[in-house]
């Protein structure tokens, strides 16, 4: 106890806090404030997170088909070889060489000793066609005229005595293209020194005979591609059959890529048929083929696959299992390969060749000589689908159409429409499912075939717009 | 010996008394006084005849030499070795003076024409002001004595001196006859001009410091008020280039009328940027007073040599050294460098009392936050310490030398691209100063500025937030949180050199804004202009920043500038918008410009959500986990319930709201550029930064002294809700520093080399316009073209290509490259100054297919696989690219340089004129 004014106070004990005073109640208007002030600024940032997008639209540019001309290579190299140029369009003019092809003479064809350039316009290139054939008393051979690509393959060639082939390959576009050329034979690649980074301005023309640059025995797979621009290119081969036989000259037929199913059509059936089946990768391929008929298609009987070992070219006799009700035939392997039917009957020999499915309006002209016969395969699934239509016009001489009809296709099998003499050309239009079709050309000395190709008329060019 | 002291008095009463009591003390007495009275209007007159000396008066005009010209013609003529001790009405001799004086005047031979005492200040301290005097080659007043130093003994010898000042000197009579005073230096320099001649006439000079004198030196300070001295300092000034010009060398009489004439400018233009007009004024009016009359210099030397004897070259040994003006330049920044080290060891000694400076620093949490940080910003950095220049996201690689950002900055035609005439971004000016400070080097702006973000910024927080908080803790804690908030957004790994370079520059402006406050409204102008500076160089890099800064100024009564007044208010206002007007007139047309930050715009799309935006986050690469800001928001909210902080808390959140509603106007914007081809949200990093900095502010102010007032308190909810915050807040810290050195810095910001194009294209476009290179990339659809001019886009390239609209002419030609019939149009683009056509990796085939075709174009080299080069055939020119200058240019720039001097002038802080 202390003594403080005379009183006695009960002195407090150490160690305990001071009591606090009595708290004041914060004024109301500041409360409400500093609520106010967090709640809108929360809310600010929660509305501004509540956008939907980024960026806004973006500048639609999209490509545009260019209509522009067309060039063709008639690239001759059989002895008499003849060319057929022309287009179905109403307007526009062709040329050959710079000389216009008329349409008022009956047929007009010109003479294809060296190298010819077709040149359609642009009013002229969709519906433009030109095809040149050679014949003799004993062959006949058919191609269509080649325009620029960057990659050419062909099966089938050969480089030994017997059999040799000549390639001809063309630069019709401005500016330079720089080309390789790979072969392959049945013990894999042949070495060819001389074949690479082969140079060719505009409008040159190159001759390669295969015979002294990659002599190989065997058939051979031959893949020309550009590093550097397009070329325009096409394999003539000279080929003695039997053992003294007379010769007999073929257009090799320009492959699709390497793909892992391929359609080859364009089997005239009768004689002897050998299946070539290249594999330009490196893993052993497994090729089975099925044979496709106006019924449908089958696996034949026997001879239903083919082992082709990396880089190699393989082949496979078909004769006993391919007979004239055949249209085409159906691989599918495990690995991207190239293929093609070699059909002889008589001296003549015939390349089948794998046609991609017509789209748009694809244009086939009709070389001299013979009578023509269309076609037209589907090559859809089996079962359930419903008959493609493909839609013919042919055109006969006078810009006239002389026949103009639809044919059905059945699904999984093939059509065959007989074309008049006077034809020139037939455009083909289908519907309903994928559909190849080739032109078969039958004379007295043979048998020739043309692949339609699609038209290749509208060429896509990107939009262009600056970068950011 | 005789003496005859001669007084010159002018309304000398306040000192005159005191003279005349010394003189009476003086153990010698003169053997005659004089008095002349230049006309004094005060009483002084009549003290002097009370003294029973002669007195003689002359006009108020007369100067100092005809005051002693009358005087001396006033007494009976010379007698030989007679002597005249002239006096000062200011100047109060010690009882022995006289005696000191006449006794090494009668020791010395006849070559001694004058001697002088040691003048002490008056009253009678012991501070020394004058042991004799000469003058330095830059015409000052050389004294060879410490300002203040005291008299302990240490100049007591007789030396031989230049000259000594006329308050005391005892000069021969003769001499003085002979040489005269000179009537062009009516007050200043009389005494080192006639040290000088005498000097050359063959005589001595000596100082007696055993005599001493007491002066007042009444007209240097501007004490005496006067016809002839109404302007002390321009007399001052005329009267030293006057003695330096007419006494020299004839030889170095050029070379010295130079650097004199320079000198005095270089000076002047000192006091104007020391905000001093009425000195430099002077200083030039003193200048013109000598230099507009070459007659009165030629006559004076002409004089002289009448009465010169020997050769020029025989005085230097008297003069200040050459070096003199150096070592006093030395000096001065040496004190400036000194009282800086001092006011901090001072601020350190203010928090740590008992420490010394390096102890204090060892001690101090801030010193180890930034060392830490410093650091850490190396191992979290570690993946971009070495490679090519730092880009990615929205950073364009920093260009190779300065150049390039000055060039920017100052054409009004840039090459860029296809040619624009676009302002180059405002940002470019402060990178170009960085740059040219760091000797040349924009890599090392860049890379500072990105790598060493987290300790620049911690570093600015810390002395902000030490200015408003008190404890040692808060501070720190705060500092750390502000400083990893550009980074866990995503503003470091996404390249956003806007962001980036605010949350650095943001503290600084905070600070300077606090001075608005100020008790002194001098200093509240000082803080006025030093915000406006850092406001518009934190709007150089986030423009979004001057419009938070207009919302603040509207604001600024609820954030306590109730003191500021309207006019500063307007000076933060709009002065940073004069510091971007360049760039500012360009955005007229496009005004979502001032909500894109620094960098390529739209470069990095993201879309951070309400949730994002309250916890700092920007979203998209290099973000860090939400969660880890939790605490943040948290702390910043639960600060408001401790009362007595409430209000500055408040004032906290009201800045956060302001910068919140700017992001609200951010993201419903979608900004339209010219030369960006699609609208986009611009990125509100520099906002969020913003944002979070408030909160920091608000948390830490909060915090200051926490622990006590919870104890103090009475237990509530309010106590673990404190605590859970507290937790929370420091944690998240921790947690986001640990990500921080995990995680190094993801994002797309990277120094790999950007193969924009090969090397040899760059090299060959580095210094030429006429070798650009046209890239093309794309797919079948569409292709995307870009004109590089000088080889790869650079920092500051983004800003004018945004400005500018894409030439539709260009896009044609491409067009028509590309398609089937190409024409003339490779031709064309060489009227660009396209020498190379370049597709990157993979070239599209529409492209390469369509340009091996096209006439005009042959085969280049394209070193890297699945890249194609095309070469121009025809020479390339600038024929289609015609320079555009527009007519704002250069009146805009003049603006914004003069703005920048003004504002840098008026920031400067002020200081005691000199009278």
């Amino acid at each position: 106890m202390s003594r403080e004014r005379g009183r006695r106070v009960a002195e407090r004990p150490p160690g305990r806090r001071p009591r606090p005073g009595p708290r004041r109640r914060a004024p109301l208007g500041a409360v409400l404030a500093a609520l106010a002030v967090v709640a809108l600024t929360v809310a600010a940032l929660f509305a501004a997170g509540a956008t939907d997008n980024a960026t806004g639209p973006r500048p639609q540019v999209t490509s545009r088909l260019d209509l522009g001309t067309r060039s063709f290579t008639c690239t001759g190299g059989l002895p008499g070889t003849t060319g057929v140029a022309g287009t179905v369009s109403r307007h526009g003019t062709v040329s050959a060489n710079g000389r216009p092809l008329h349409g008022a003479s009956s047929r007009p064809s010109f003479r294809v000793s060296q190298p010819v350039r077709v040149r359609a316009g642009r009013a002229a290139a969709p519906g433009a066609y030109a095809v040149q054939s050679a014949s003799s008393s004993r062959w006949l051979a058919t191609a269509a005229c080649v325009e620029p690509r960057p990659t050419w393959w062909f099966v089938g060639a050969g480089a030994s005595d017997r059999h040799d082939t000549v390639l001809t390959v063309a630069n019709p576009r401005p500016g330079i293209a720089i080309f390789d050329v790979d072969v392959s034979g049945p013990d894999g690649p042949v070495n060819a020194p001389g074949l690479h980074g082969l140079t060719l301005g505009s409008g040159q023309t190159r001759t390669l005979d295969l015979a002294r640059l990659a002599p190989a025995t065997g058939d051979l797979a031959v893949r020309i591609r550009s590093s550097r621009g397009l070329v325009a290119a096409m394999a003539a081969e000279r080929w003695a059959p039997g053992l003294i036989g007379k010769q007999v000259r073929e257009w090799v037929a320009p492959q699709l890529p390497p793909a892992r199913s391929t359609e080859l059509t364009g089997l005239p059936g009768g004689g002897t048929s050998t299946l070539l089946v290249a594999n330009p990768g490196v893993r052993q391929g497994v090729v089975r083929l099925r044979l496709v008929g106006k019924q449908g298609t089958f696996d034949p009987t026997s001879h239903a696959s083919v082992t082709v070992p990396a880089g190699t070219v393989q082949e496979l006799d078909l004769s006993s299992v391919v007979s004239g009700g055949t249209a085409a035939v159906r691989l599918s392997a495990n690995v991207p390969v190239v293929a093609t039917v070699r059909s002889v009957r008589g001296n003549d020999e015939a390349y089948a060749a794998a046609a991609e499915p017509i789209s748009g309006r694809s244009v086939v002209g009709i070389p001299l000589g013979g009578r023509s016969t269309l076609v037209l395969s589907s090559a859809g699934p089996e079962t359930g689908r419903h008959p493609a239509t493909a839609d013919l016009r042919v055109s006969g001489p006078g810009s006239r159409w002389l026949m103009s009809r639809q044919v059905a296709v059945p699904p999984a099998g093939a059509a065959t429409v007989a074309l008049p003499h006077a034809a020139r050309a037939v455009s083909v239009s289908t519907s309903g499912g994928d559909v190849t079709g080739v032109l078969v050309v039958r004379a007295a000395a043979g048998i020739g075939t043309i692949p339609i190709s699609p038209s290749a008329t509208a060429l896509r060019r990107p939009g262009v717009l600056p970068a950011w | 010996m005789k003496v005859t002291a001669l007084l010159v008095t002018h309304d000398g009463a306040t000192w005159f008394p005191g003279v005349l009591r010394a003189l009476d003390r003086s153990t010698v007495a003169p053997a005659r006084i004089v008095a002349v009275d230049t006309g004094s209007t005060d009483d002084s007159v009549g003290l002097v005849a009370g003294t029973g000396a002669d007195v003689v008066r002359v006009d108020a005009t007369a100067g100092y030499p005809a005051a002693v010209r009358a005087g001396l013609a006033a007494c009976p003529p010379a007698e030989p070795d007679e002597w005249v001790w002239l006096l000062h009405d200011d100047s109060a001799p010690a009882a022995d003076c006289l005696a000191q004086l006449c006794a090494v005047a009668s020791a010395s031979g006849e070559d001694v024409a004058a001697l002088g005492p040691k003048l002490r200040e008056w009253p009678s301290l012991r501070r020394l002001l004058e042991v004799g005097v000469t003058i330095s080659p830059t015409g000052r007043r050389v004294t060879g004595l410490e300002p203040g130093e005291y008299d302990q003994g240490q100049h007591d010898e007789v030396t031989q001196v230049l000259a000594v000042n006329t308050a005391g000197m005892l000069v021969r009579r003769t001499a003085l006859e002979r040489l005269g005073l000179d009537d062009r230096l009516p007050i200043f320099g009389t005494d080192i001009d006639f040290g000088w001649r005498a000097a050359r006439a063959g005589f001595r000079v000596l100082a007696v410091p055993a005599a001493i004198m007491f002066h007042v030196e009444a007209a240097h300070r501007g004490r005496r008020p006067g016809p002839l001295s109404s302007r002390p300092r321009r007399d001052e000034r005329a009267a030293a280039v006057h003695v330096l010009l007419v006494n020299g060398r004839a030889a170095s009489l050029p070379l010295r009328i130079v650097r004199l004439l320079l000198g005095g400018l270089l000076r002047a233009l000192a006091l104007l940027v020391v905000r001093a007009p009425g000195e430099a004024r002077d200083e030039l009016l003193g200048l013109a007073k000598v230099y507009l009359r070459p007659d009165v210099l030629l006559a004076g030397r002409r004089a002289r040599r009448a009465t010169a004897v020997t050769s020029p070259g025989s005085v230097r040994h008297l003069l200040a050294p050459s070096w003199l003006p150096y070592r006093q330049g030395l000096d001065f920044v040496t004190d400036v460098g000194v009282a800086i080290g001092h006011s901090w060891s001072d601020q350190a000694r203010r928090r740590n009392p008992d420490t010394g400076f390096t102890a204090g620093l060892a001690r101090s949490p801030g010193a180890w936050l930034l060392l830490g940080t410093f650091v850490l910003s190396l191992v979290a950095g570690r993946s971009l310490l070495t490679g090519h220049a730092l880009h990615g996201g929205a950073l364009l690689p920093a260009p190779d030398g300065i150049g390039h950002w000055w060039g920017s900055w100052w054409h009004s035609w840039h090459w860029t691209g296809a040619g624009t005439d676009a302002p180059a971004p405002a940002y470019v000016l402060p990178l170009a100063a960085a740059a040219t400070v760091l000797l040349g080097n924009p890599g090392w702006v860049v890379n500072t500025l990105f790598i060493l973000c987290v300790p620049l910024s911690a570093f600015g927080a810390l002395r902000l937030l030490r200015k408003v908080v008190r404890g040692g803790w808060p501070p720190v804690w705060g500092a750390l949180a502000y400083a990893l908030v550009p980074l866990l957004c995503g503003g470091v790994g996404q390249g956003r050199l806007g962001t980036v370079a605010g949350a650095v520059i943001l503290p600084w402006a905070a600070a300077a804004a606090l001075g608005l406050g100020a008790e002194d409204p001098d200093r509240r102008w000082r803080a006025a202009w030093r915000t406006a500076l850092w406001a518009g160089l934190l709007s150089a890099f986030a423009p979004v920043a001057w419009l938070l800064d207009l919302l603040l100024v509207v604001l600024a009564p609820l954030l306590g500038g109730r003191r500021a007044g309207v006019g500063r208010l307007a000076v933060v206002a709009v002065v940073p918008l004069l510091l971007l007007a360049p760039w500012a007139i360009a955005t007229v047309g496009s005004p979502g410009a001032w909500l894109v930050e620094a960098g390529r715009g739209a470069s990095v799309p993201v879309l951070p959500g309400g949730l994002d935006l309250l916890l700092g986050r920007g979203t998209g690469p290099g973000c860090a986990p939400r969660w880890l800001s939790v605490g943040l928001p948290l702390a910043a909210a639960v600060a408001l319930l401790r009362r007595d902080t409430r209000r500055r808390v408040l004032r906290a959140w009201v800045a956060a709201l302001a910068a919140a509603l700017l992001v609200l106007l951010t993201s419903r914007v979608l900004v339209e550029l010219p030369g960006v081809p699609f609208g986009f949200r611009a990125w509100p990093g520099f906002l969020v930064v913003v944002v979070q900095g408030c909160f920091v502010l608000a948390a830490a102010t909060a915090a200051d002294g926490l622990l006590r007032v919870i104890s103090t308190e009475r237990f509530g909810w309010r106590q673990p809700l404190a605590g859970v915050a507290f937790v929370a807040a420091t944690l998240g810290v921790l947690a986001g520093a640990g990500w921080w050195v995990f995680a190094g810095t993801p994002g797309p910001l990277t120094r790999d080399p950007d193969n924009v194009v090969p090397t040899y294209m760059s090299e060959l476009a580095a210094n030429r316009s006429t070798s650009a290179v046209l890239t093309l990339a794309g797919d079948r659809e569409r292709v995307r073209y870009r004109l590089l001019r000088h080889g790869a886009e650079r920092l500051g390239d983004d800003g004018l290509l945004a400005l500018t609209r894409p030439d539709p002419r260009l896009t044609a030609i491409v067009a028509a490259l590309l398609s089937a019939n190409p024409g003339r149009a490779a031709t064309t683009l060489a009227g660009y100054g396209v020498r190379y056509v370049y597709a990157p990796a993979p070239a599209p085939a529409a492209v390469t297919s369509a340009l091996d075709a096209a006439p005009g174009l042959t085969a280049a080299s394209a070193p890297r696989q699945d890249t194609r080069a095309w070469q121009v055939a025809a020479n390339p020119t600038l024929r289609a690219v015609p320079p555009r200058v527009g007519p704002w240019h250069w009146p805009l720039l003049g603006l914004q340089l003069l703005t920048v001097v003004v504002a840098v002038v008026l920031a400067l802080p002020s200081r005691r004129p000199v009278r």
